[in-house]
């Protein structure tokens, strides 16, 4: 019995669910949820159920499945990337979504297509020789700049930004030279500033969301305003937050997207920083525990995976919290397991049930090519 | 895979999430208190509360200004339910975004949306429900376009929606709400209105209220006197009471432009009150979770002052009544019918209470209550309709006629006072006077009227006695005299831009002496040189004669201090009596200029006729025409006809003064006048004192 609560990695799902709820109570206690355009939370609580469903299923595959179709994952990833680039739906000025028909909720290939990455990252950096010299970078490199290319597209300016330090990190734990390591870094970022400046994919209101980032004072009115309501609201909840369903921003409406992007602001505004520290203390826990899963394989392709996968939530986590804080321009990025979303929700067990089946998956014995002498 | 960079990435996620944490620790635990007061800031709400505008009244007690209750009609475009409406829908769906897009691209949708009200409106008309309220308002088509075009137009803008209509009728308004209960975007407001219960009547008096205007509105707000009230939590419990207004509320307030709503504005007005509450979020009895409105702050307005007028509305009635109907006249040899254009003010000669005050030609005060037809604003205030007689000029006041032979009764004084003339004093009067230079003096009875003393030459108006008294006194001592009895300067009236008169003016010599001009010293003293005086100096100055010698303060409000404020005039009461003795026989023995037409049975009137040339005399350097006071027109048209005196002999009650422009002989015309307003006046107290209760 033990061994299949193991498997199952309780100390992970357990963390994960009690994230969830804490994003159904939030985003029940917004105004949209009050609103007729639909029940959110009860949404919500499905697109829980059914991915946890999917989870379970991920797990039990084999995993050799995910191993052997690793790029056929990425490929399809990008298929549906450039479906989108050509019928997709347009939300919030990015051309993100696909609607899947009446009843059914909306994709988001973009949540998904990080963790296919990871799949055809971890397939192709298993083998050991293939980081050490610089044109063997090309493709980890190339794979990780196609779906940024369709991201910025869209344009989502924020998914695409996970791309580079993932890429980056990865190389980093697997021995990548140091100062190799940081070149890359400098590389990547001039990538981003030459996009920045010289196309057109990153619009002006992208663009504008920096500034106003950096100077909020000037641009009050639009731009800067979900910056500065999202301060508000955390301030205004205080140490012990208003209380459930009354934080006075959110709920007179002025705090925009709080059933998503900015939900983080709703928790903190009702229960106060108590409130925020539980949620920070879950997911560093949750995060621990993924890369703490490392120690369960020493299979290469499964250490990449989870390796991949903890990255990715780390990061998720950071970047979408730094916004909601104000200590970085908006980028669309939502809070995993917390913010309202079908596709977020769903990706991130996806990706989760991976790392846990990666964990699960041990060889007794491997061949030569496929060690890595230094573990 | 190195352990050891594991270990490394595991401290960063670490590392960055303290810092997360410290950060958010900041925005709650340090700055939280400052937040919280911010947010709490943003939601509190800042009521005017309107003052309730003072009332006017009679000295009866009868009402002439007033406030009643009003309903108006609210059509919101963006939620009434139009039928299927493209245009309509185009407006919100605008609206729903507007705010997103930039300044150029909102603007250029604006103005495409507003292009299309010339055509989209007309046929909204065959909306139903717009049918259905029509019913109701049974306005022309081309009124309800106007409006809707204007409701909608400003629906286009996001500005603040002003009624549709004002001023429904009680059972419009009620069929309107009972018709259209659950219908969204419609409804009643009840607010309070104007009234001028007298209805045409008063028009200078009352004047007329407005909104403040765009530059006006401006100025106040860049001379930085538009201070908003508390506007921190902190604050509220030290609120002032004085509530000052924003810009908007400033641009919909009434003031008044002229007469008594502009005089009395600020204390008619009152003070506005101010109501401050916080929109919170509260757990109601059934434990529902709902936004809730807390009051901090309440200042109740406090309604404007009331105004009681020495005005008697029914006196003032009779007086219009009188320079309503169309008199007989000569224009070029030919007999016209024409309106009287001048004016008329009783006042009570021994308080300077102004009984009654009519200016022709008027307007009703009713039509100028805003919202203002086009029509009303380009009749009254532009004169569009009548261009030489601007209806919203008060004559009484604000006009520069030259008094012609009235004034003699003050020269008559003058004379007297100086010793220049005594009752016994004669002259001979053979039509005029003939200088060996070959200038003539006329006189205006062409065979002259022989021998005449004091009172005859008053009776007769007989210009040579009157020459004879001014050459002797000279400009200067005439101007002495004539500002003792208030000439020359304002009376103090509270109505608003009362002008002075002028005086002649002496000119000095280039050895700063002053010219003796002949022609001036004699003419002054029949009233025909570059002296200009308003009907209400007229009045007060012969009001002297009527209580013994008092200049008094003529007032239009009722004051006790300026009732008992009259100043004795240095002069002697027997002369006094002989001037009043001249007035008498002007009208009540045969020969007088008046009797003819002035002679009344019922009630002793005395006074002064006059025949003031207008064109045709040299008139000194004069202040420039388009000035803002009124001067009638100069032409060769007939002279201006004058009528002043007091009624009636002992312990008089009326001093009066009218004036009818270019309409011939003061006798022929001006006299009849104050005989009917008087005899009718007389009729009037008859009646009021039989219906009186005994005892």
């Amino acid at each position: 019995m033990s061994d299949i609560f193991k498997k199952i990695r309780l100390s992970i799902f357990v963390p994960m669910l009690l994230l969830n709820l804490i994003g159904v109570i939030a985003i029940s206690s917004t105004s949209i949820h009050t609103k007729a355009a639909g029940n959110y939370a009860e949404k919500q609580i499905g697109f829980i159920f059914f991915s946890f469903l999917v989870a379970i299923i991920i797990v039990a595959i084999p995993f050799e499945f995910f191993k052997k179709f690793a790029y056929v994952f990425y490929v399809f990833g990008i298929g549906l990337l450039i479906y989108v680039a050509l019928f997709g739906k347009v939300v919030n000025g990015a051309k993100g979504w696909i609607s899947l028909g009446a009843g059914l909720p909306n994709l988001q290939p973009s949540e998904f297509m990080k963790y296919f990455l990871v799949l055809a990252l971890a397939r192709y950096l298993m083998h050991q020789e293939s980081y050490h010299r610089w044109r063997d970078l090309l493709i980890p490199f190339a794979l990780s700049a196609i779906p940024m290319f369709f991201l910025l597209k869209q344009p989502d300016l924020g998914s695409s930004m996970i791309y580079m330090p993932l890429l980056f990190t990865l190389l980093f734990a697997l021995g990548f030279r140091l100062k190799k390591t940081i070149f890359l870094f400098f590389l990547g970022s001039t990538l981003i500033f030459l996009l920045w400046n010289f196309t057109e994919k990153i619009h002006s209101y992208q663009k504008k969301r920096v500034w106003a980032f950096l100077y909020p004072e000037n641009y009050l009115d639009k731009e800067a305003y979900q910056l500065n309501a999202s301060l508000k609201a955390i301030g205004d909840g205080g140490v012990f937050g208003k209380g459930y369903q009354q934080g006075t921003v959110h709920g007179f409406n002025q705090l925009p997207e709080s059933h998503t992007d900015f939900i983080f602001a709703v928790i903190c505004e009702d229960f106060g920083l108590i409130g925020g520290a539980i949620v920070f203390a879950l997911f560093l826990f949750l995060i621990f525990r993924l890369m703490g899963l490392l120690n369960e394989t020493k299979e290469p392709f499964a250490l990449c995976v989870i390796l991949g996968v903890s990255i990715i939530m780390f990061y998720q986590v950071v970047i979408s919290m730094s916004v909601v804080l104000g200590l970085m321009p908006t980028t669309g990025l939502t809070l995993p397991l917390i913010s309202y979303g079908g596709s977020s929700v769903l990706a991130n067990y996806f990706g989760v049930a991976l790392a846990i089946n990666a964990s699960n998956h041990d060889v007794l014995m491997v061949s030569k090519s496929e060690f890595s002498e230094n573990v | 895979m190195f352990r050891f960079r594991i270990k490394i990435i595991l401290l960063m996620n670490l590392l960055v999430m303290m810092i997360l944490f410290l950060r958010l620790s900041f925005l709650q635990y340090y700055k939280g208190d400052e937040y919280n007061l911010e947010v709490r800031n943003a939601n509190i709400i800042e009521e005017r509360l309107e003052p309730l505008r003072g009332s006017i009244y009679d000295t009866n007690g009868k009402s002439i200004a007033e406030q009643v209750p009003s309903f108006n009609l609210i059509l919101n475009p963006n939620s009434f339910p139009f039928t299927d409406n493209e245009f309509v829908k185009d407006i919100k769906n605008f609206r729903k975004k507007s705010h997103k897009l930039k300044r150029e691209d909102r603007k250029k949708e604006e103005n495409e949306l507003i292009a299309r009200l010339s055509i989209e409106v007309p046929r909204l008309l065959k909306d139903p429900l717009l049918i259905k309220l029509n019913q109701i308002l049974k306005k022309d088509s081309n009124t309800l376009i106007f409006e809707l075009t204007n409701v909608f137009n400003k629906s286009i803008k996001g500005w603040l929606l002003e009624p549709l209509f004002y001023n429904l009728k009680y059972e419009e308004a009620i069929s309107v709400e009972m018709q259209f209960i659950g219908v969204r975007g419609i409804n009643i407001e009840s607010s309070s209105i104007r009234s001028y219960p007298q209805g045409w009547s008063m028009a200078h008096i009352i004047g007329q209220i407005q909104n403040l205007q765009e530059d006006e509105v401006d100025e106040i707000v860049e001379s930085g006197k538009l201070k908003r009230g508390p506007n921190t939590v902190v604050e509220l419990s030290m609120a002032e009471h004085q509530y000052l207004l924003t810009r908007h509320e400033l641009a919909n307030l009434w003031v008044g432009r002229s007469g008594l709503e502009a005089s009395f504005n600020r204390f008619l007005s009152g003070v506005s009150g101010e109501s401050i509450s916080e929109k919170v979020i509260v757990k109601n009895a059934e434990g529902e979770v709902v936004p809730e409105y807390i009051n901090h702050l309440y200042s109740a307005p406090v309604v404007g002052g009331d105004l009681h007028l020495t005005i008697d509305v029914e006196l003032q009635k009779i007086a219009e009544n009188a320079m309503r109907q169309p008199y007989k006249s000569y224009l070029n040899g030919r007999e016209v019918v024409r309106n009287y254009v001048g004016a008329f003010i009783a006042l009570n000669p021994q308080t300077g209470e102004v009984l009654a005050l009519v200016s022709m030609p008027d307007f009703d005060p009713n039509a100028l209550i805003p919202p203002m037809d086009k029509n009303v604003v380009d009749d009254v205030l532009l004169g569009k309709t009548q261009p030489s007689y601007l209806k919203a000029f008060n004559r009484v006041t604000q006009s520069r006629y030259p008094p012609g032979s009235p004034f003699k009764i003050f020269v008559a004084l003058m004379g007297l006072e100086d010793n220049i003339v005594d009752e016994n004093f004669t002259v001979l009067c053979t039509g005029a006077m003939r200088f060996a230079s070959g200038d003539e003096y006329r006189c205006h009875n062409i065979s002259g009227h022989q021998r005449v003393d004091i009172i005859k030459a008053l009776k007769k108006s007989c210009n040579i006695y009157f020459y004879t008294i001014g050459m002797k006194m000279g400009t200067d001592r005439q101007n002495y005299w004539s500002k003792l009895f208030g000439f020359g300067q304002k009376t103090g009236l509270e109505l608003p831009r009362e002008y002075a008169g002028h005086l002649p003016v002496i000119r000095l010599n280039s050895k700063k002496m002053p010219i003796t001009n002949l022609y001036v010293d004699s003419h002054y003293s029949i009233g025909q040189v570059d002296l200009e005086t308003t009907p209400i100096q007229m009045a007060r100055a012969v009001a002297v004669f009527a209580n013994g010698g008092y200049l008094v303060s003529p007032h239009i409000v009722k004051n006790e201090a300026l009732s008992k404020s009259k100043t004795k005039l240095p002069i002697k009461d027997k002369n006094i009596k002989i001037v009043v003795d001249g007035l008498f026989e002007v009208v009540n023995t045969p020969g007088g200029t008046a009797y003819a037409t002035g002679h009344s049975d019922k009630i002793e009137i005395l006074g002064k006729t006059g025949t003031a040339d207008v064109g045709g005399h040299p008139i000194q350097k004069s202040p420039k025409w388009n000035d803002i006071y009124y001067r009638p027109s100069q032409s060769s048209y007939p002279p201006h006809a004058w009528f002043v005196g007091f009624a009636p002999r002992n312990n008089p009650k009326i001093a009066f003064a009218c004036v009818s422009e270019h309409s011939g002989h003061g006798g022929e015309i001006a006299a009849p006048i104050v005989k009917k307003i008087l005899e009718d006046y007389i009729q009037l107290l008859q009646i009021r004192e039989e219906n009186e209760p005994k005892g």
